[in-house]
């Protein structure tokens, strides 16, 4: 059976990063990532297809920013945060209410909640799942290292989220994606991290 | 065994009202005054006629992301064999962090005050419009709806349940369609209106209303343990 990585997460997942990846690791891609997305978005992403995620396949999800959130439009969920502020399309105080009520620790909280599920279903269906997060400072990265050792994080020793670490491994962000350099050193340090993992197992 | 059971109030006990402050708004005094006594829910006449433990996690205006919460906080004490029942609520509920840092539910139906200074009351009613008029939020409780039953697997029954059959939706509307692909349509039962002839406006299930919910229930668990029982057997 072919062996799948699936990537779901934003813009910073939906970048070529995965493509290396799949090719260090030989396994085939199917990445649902999106640009401009929010972590709920990302979630339902999982959920509609975590029927077709067989065992021994590796999922990895990236989080965004806890900030950003989706209203629907048109009945079709569109995502929203602190940088669409300007946004012509939605009231500016609507949009600037729902980002500072985010602002609180409660809403981190909720992503832990979805990595229970995410990862209850993984030890069950055995296949391999790490999490990681490109743009939110609060999430993961700040965490005790005992917080951080009960899951698969990716890059666990960061403190900052990974834009960060990765900028500073010499990775250069533009339009909210990682340069090619930047490409290339994230998919070498996720296939150590992913390599070692299921070759430990 | 034991059956767990999680949604909102359509899902709670009669008698779970605070004793002490005996609140004539809600139903529940309501009814335990009209009644004299508090009837047994849904939950309690299963878990009685199956012989097993209950876990009612139910609470009165929840939203379905606390429904789906409250399942991810107790998933891993739910054991093979035992029987989960999830009753979905409206989807124009939803909740906010307040200003100290808790989640607080917010129905707009019920007129709403912003618990949180940053949050006008503006604000929660346009998202509670959005979330009336956008029949998206359908399918995403349907992606709730599949996890949950992907995370119960074979050795744990689960069955979702909405208290509207939304008759007219269903026929025209993919976002419906695909929640009731797995969510059952359990309403037309006896309310506290009908049962107190109006005395009571209130949609609730009666003590009728939850037998009969009790009985169609236990119909389905029947069914899923007499066919675990014939694959044991085989």
């Amino acid at each position: 059976m072919i062996r799948v990585i699936w990537v779901f997460g934003n813009s910073f997942s939906n970048s070529s990063w995965v493509t290396l990846l799949g090719e260090k690791l030989g396994y085939q891609i199917k990445n649902l990532s999106k640009d401009k997305t929010c972590n709920y978005q990302i979630f339902d992403d999982f959920c509609s297809v975590c029927d077709l995620i067989h065992s021994n396949d590796i999922v990895i999800i990236g989080w965004g920013s806890v900030s950003n959130f989706r209203i629907p439009i048109n009945n079709e969920f569109v995502s929203y945060g602190p940088n669409d502020l300007g946004d012509e399309a939605i009231n500016y105080t609507f949009v600037q209410n729902l980002v500072r009520d985010r602002s609180s620790e409660k809403w981190c909280e909720q992503i832990y909640y979805y990595e229970n599920i995410l990862d209850e279903l993984a030890k069950s269906k055995r296949y391999n799942l790490f999490f990681w997060s490109s743009d939110e400072d609060r999430l993961i990265y700040p965490a005790r290292p005992s917080f951080k050792a009960k899951r698969s994080y990716l890059c666990n020793e960061s403190t900052t989220c990974l834009i960060k670490y990765f900028e500073e491994k010499g990775a250069t962000v533009i339009d909210n994606k990682f340069d090619e350099a930047g490409n290339e050193i994230v998919a070498d340090k996720f296939y150590n991290e992913i390599n070692t993992r299921i070759h430990s197992l | 065994m034991k059956l767990w059971i999680f949604g909102d109030s359509f899902s709670q006990k009669f008698s779970d009202f605070d004793q002490k402050l005996y609140d004539p708004i809600d139903y529940r005094v309501r009814y335990h005054i009209w009644k004299g006594y508090s009837p047994k829910c849904y939950g309690e006449i299963i878990s009685d006629k199956l012989e097993c433990d209950l876990e009612i996690l139910a609470s009165a205006g929840n939203s379905n992301d606390e429904i789906f919460h409250s399942f991810i906080e107790v998933m891993d004490q739910i054991q093979s064999g035992d029987i989960v029942i999830i009753n979905w609520t409206y989807p124009n509920r939803f909740r906010i962090a307040d200003d100290n840092n808790k989640f607080e539910k917010i129905m707009i139906q019920a007129g709403c005050k912003s618990p949180n200074r940053f949050v006008s009351e503006k604000s929660l009613e346009e998202i509670g419009v959005n979330r009336n008029f956008s029949s998206i939020y359908y399918k995403e409780v349907a992606n709730y709806t599949k996890i949950i039953k992907k995370v119960c697997g074979e050795d744990i029954f689960s069955i979702f349940w909405y208290f509207s059959n939304m008759d007219i939706q269903r026929k025209y509307d993919e976002n419906i369609i695909s929640f009731f692909e797995n969510v059952i349509p359990l309403h037309e039962y006896e309310t506290l209106t009908i049962e107190t002839l109006g005395v009571m406006e209130d949609g609730h299930y009666s003590e009728d209303g939850h037998k009969d919910l009790a009985n169609d229930l236990y119909k389905i668990i029947d069914i899923w343990n007499q066919t675990k029982q014939i694959k044991l057997q085989e």
